[in-house]
């Protein structure tokens, strides 16, 4: 039997992994348009072919169709055509091992370690434990890019932020963490109303 | 690995203006823009941006 989903759709709260699965696909076959990052260095990677800003204040740069960000997890960033790993070290910010060479958020934006035009070969959640939901992106060059929620409750007010999110071109955002639950909302105010 | 901590503060200040989410995300990419333009804040030596910072600078936004 032959079956579809509806990417315009809407799902509050779910815990169906193989339904969130499914949203993902919608990036497989998409270019990496750009690596940014966002106030409080926020990873985002920007997909599909350029899109304007909304606001006219941002107007010099462009987006992508489809914008994912890890918010505040940890990431490592594969890299197959350097033959890098780029994460964050293990201890944070303490000094690094020998081995460890330092990067800036720029350094990692203009390094090209993934190839700006090279496509998601597979998108993958991982159900890395019964608290959280991870993500791991497989590039047509061999990159691979994983985003792994980073477990904290001690703060307060962190059940605000969402593990990672992924904006659609179907005016819809993907939200997913805190816990092993997940959203797809819309993304614009004309659409929350229809 | 962002900091969770100014992330919420964006967040909370898109909702109090409120921005919907591909706003509240450009927000974020706007504050970014502004510190590396040389446009910092007063909160820390990295530039960042207090509360009262941030909401001038969503009026600004929003304009």
């Amino acid at each position: 039997m032959l079956a579809a989903i509806d990417l315009n759709g809407f799902e509050a709260d779910s815990k169906d992994c193989l339904l969130l699965q499914a949203f993902l696909q919608q990036l497989v076959g998409q270019p990496l348009l750009a690596v940014r990052f966002s106030y409080g260095d926020e990873l985002n990677l920007h997909f599909g072919r350029p899109q304007p800003h909304r606001s006219p204040k941002m107007a010099h740069l462009v987006r992508g169709q489809y914008i994912l960000g890890a918010r505040a997890s940890r990431w490592q960033m594969l890299s197959a055509t350097t033959a890098k790993l780029i994460r964050m070290p293990v201890n944070g910010s303490g000094p690094l091992a020998d081995e460890w060479r330092p990067l800036t958020p720029q350094q990692v934006e203009q390094g090209d370690f993934i190839p700006s035009g090279t496509r998601v070969a597979a998108a993958e959640s991982l159900a890395l434990d019964s608290e959280s939901i991870g993500l791991m992106l497989a590039f047509m060059d061999g990159s691979v890019l994983s985003i792994i929620p980073a477990r904290s409750t001690d703060e307060v007010g962190v059940a605000e932020v969402a593990d990672w999110e992924l904006f659609t071109p179907h005016a819809r955002w993907l939200r997913v963490g805190p816990g092993a639950r997940w959203s797809c909302l819309p993304s614009r105010a004309d659409e929350m109303s229809s | 690995m962002g900091r969770k901590q100014d992330i919420r503060e964006i967040d909370r200040i898109a909702r109090q203006f409120g921005m919907d989410e591909e706003q509240r995300k450009e927000f974020g990419d706007y504050i970014e823009e502004c510190k590396r333009s040389g446009d910092h804040g007063s909160k820390n030596e990295r530039g960042d941006f207090t509360w009262s910072e941030l909401e001038q600078k969503a009026h600004d936004f929003l304009a």
